[in-house]
């Protein structure tokens, strides 16, 4: 079993050909993977508010895909009106943050008043960290809030070590898209721990086989390869029988 | 599935930004690990410090047949007489330019000059284009080469203009090691021809495993897959 927690939800891929929900659960078959969860992109580039809406129409009777519900710093109260309204459903795993209001990169200034308000569902965050910048600012977020996961998406992207460097905070999670640097896995295990560390892919903006292939190729254990695969995602996200059942 | 399989794209040395294991022992290790048969590779001293010790240093470990010896230029360093170039260019088949590490510009008269004085040779250069609009400041620059031209750190978001430019100079081809686009491969064999994409790395430094992984499970034909892989650089480094 696997578990990508980090799908991008796109009507077509980055060469204009038709992807939507047959796109993502073919390439799920093709790699093996049996639960994704989607972020919806149109909710990151555009419109929170339909982008959101849409992939619930997607995610809520397939029994292998699970959706981010995505907030939009610039608009908290209705980010805030609609998180309340939405985010008690079981297929949004978590909520999403990719950017900032006055930066543009999720910073506690921006973000605080929506996650104050999230702190009630008790799931996690997903923050969007692609470079060494908006690491520092994630990590500040997760310093106030420490009885919330976060999940650092893109793990820092080329800027990767800065994101195994977490100090006392060790309610973190590492998504591993990002950077193919070749040490990068082994790494982030030891450093933060092999239960710290998420499979992600970030398809279809890059290639699942190119992901899996980093993380097999790395000189892990058994149980640290399931872990990252598999139950860490299991356990962050409550990813139980009870939860795909629903 | 066997394939002759040359990584255009590997170097070895001292890292100064990353605390990593470049030694030519590790990336010989890895060519083994992944069934590669051979390695074009380079110094980084040519590419940090010092392009004339590192092209000596390239050719002291091209000794071992496996590796294929790339010179480097650093054009922002580059005073040499055409008769100096002559003596470096007749040791390499393949040379390449880090304008995003040596911090010039795709564009620079000096990059166009040192492509001037090599061009008699005719070798095949490889061109990191990082940043979207360097493949199309690129084309100003290598329309007149008379050898192929290799652009290297193609991405998602250079893809389309790298192959607007490859549709207009039929000498460009793309390596693919940054390359993880789902379908790229496959769209650019059919606007371009599988002959015009070669297989890249960037190890040690980066994983062969992604960059393998991702041609063998591309919609590639397998005698695609076999030119991507290997046939095609085998011509390039031919002078085909």
């Amino acid at each position: 079993m696997a578990v990508d927690v980090r799908v991008n939800y796109m009507e077509h891929d980055l060469l204009g050909r038709p992807l939507g929900r047959e796109g993502i659960i073919a390439s799920m078959d093709k790699y093996k993977i049996d639960t994704a969860i989607l972020v919806p992109n149109l909710a990151v580039t555009c419109d929170f508010r339909i982008g959101n809406e849409h992939v619930m129409q997607i995610i809520k009777d397939d029994p292998r895909l699970y959706g981010y519900f995505v907030v939009n710093p610039n608009y908290p109260e209705e980010s805030i009106e609609m998180m309340r309204r939405m985010m008690s459903n079981r297929k949004f795993l978590a909520m999403a943050i990719f950017r900032g209001a006055s930066l543009p990169y999720p910073n506690l200034d921006d973000c605080r008043e929506i996650i104050n308000a999230y702190r009630r569902f008790t799931k996690p965050v997903f923050l969007h960290t692609p470079d060494a910048d908006s690491v520092e600012a994630a990590k500040e977020i997760a310093a106030a809030f420490p009885t919330l996961q976060f999940i650092f998406g893109s793990m820092g992207g080329a800027d990767w070590k800065r994101a195994l460097n977490l100090g006392k905070l060790i309610n973190v999670y590492l998504e591993t898209s990002g950077s193919f640097d070749v040490e990068k896995i082994e790494e982030a295990v030891g450093k933060v721990g092999a239960h710290k560390v998420l499979f992600g892919s970030d398809f279809p903006l890059s290639d699942p086989a190119s992901e899996i292939a980093l993380i097999r190729a790395s000189n892990l254990s058994k149980d640290a390869m399931v872990r990252i695969f598999d139950q860490n995602a299991v356990k962050l996200f409550g990813l139980g029988p009870k939860t795909q059942k629903e | 599935m066997d394939f002759e399989i040359i990584d255009a794209n590997t170097l070895f040395g001292f890292d100064p930004s990353h605390r990593l294991d470049l030694s030519v022992e590790r990336l010989l290790r890895d060519m083994e690990r992944y069934k590669v048969t051979s390695s074009v590779t380079l110094s980084t001293m040519g590419i940090f410090n010092d392009y004339q010790k590192g092209n000596e240093a390239t050719m002291a470990v091209a000794a071992d047949k496996r590796l294929i010896p790339a010179g480097t230029i650093n054009p922002q360093t580059y005073f040499s007489s055409a008769d100096e170039i002559a003596r470096i260019a007749q040791n390499f088949r393949l040379f390449r330019f880090f304008p995003e590490e040596q911090g010039w510009p795709i564009d620079s008269v000096a990059f166009e000059l040192v492509l001037k004085h090599i061009a008699p040779f005719k070798p095949a250069v490889m061109v990191d284009a990082t940043y979207p609009g360097e493949p199309s400041r690129l084309m100003k620059i290598v329309r007149d080469y008379p050898g192929t031209v290799v652009l290297s750190s193609i991405s998602d978001n250079t893809l389309a203009e790298a192959l607007a430019l490859m549709l207009e100079l039929p000498n460009v081809v793309v390596e693919t090691h940054e390359l993880h686009v789902p379908g790229a491969l496959k769209l650019l064999s059919e606007r371009v021809g599988a002959h015009r994409i070669i297989f890249g790395s960037g190890a040690p430094r980066r994983s062969t495993a992604s960059s393998l992984n991702y041609v063998l499970n591309s919609e590639l034909s397998h005698a695609e897959k076999s030119l991507v892989l290997g046939g095609n650089m085998k011509q390039i480094l031919e002078g085909n």
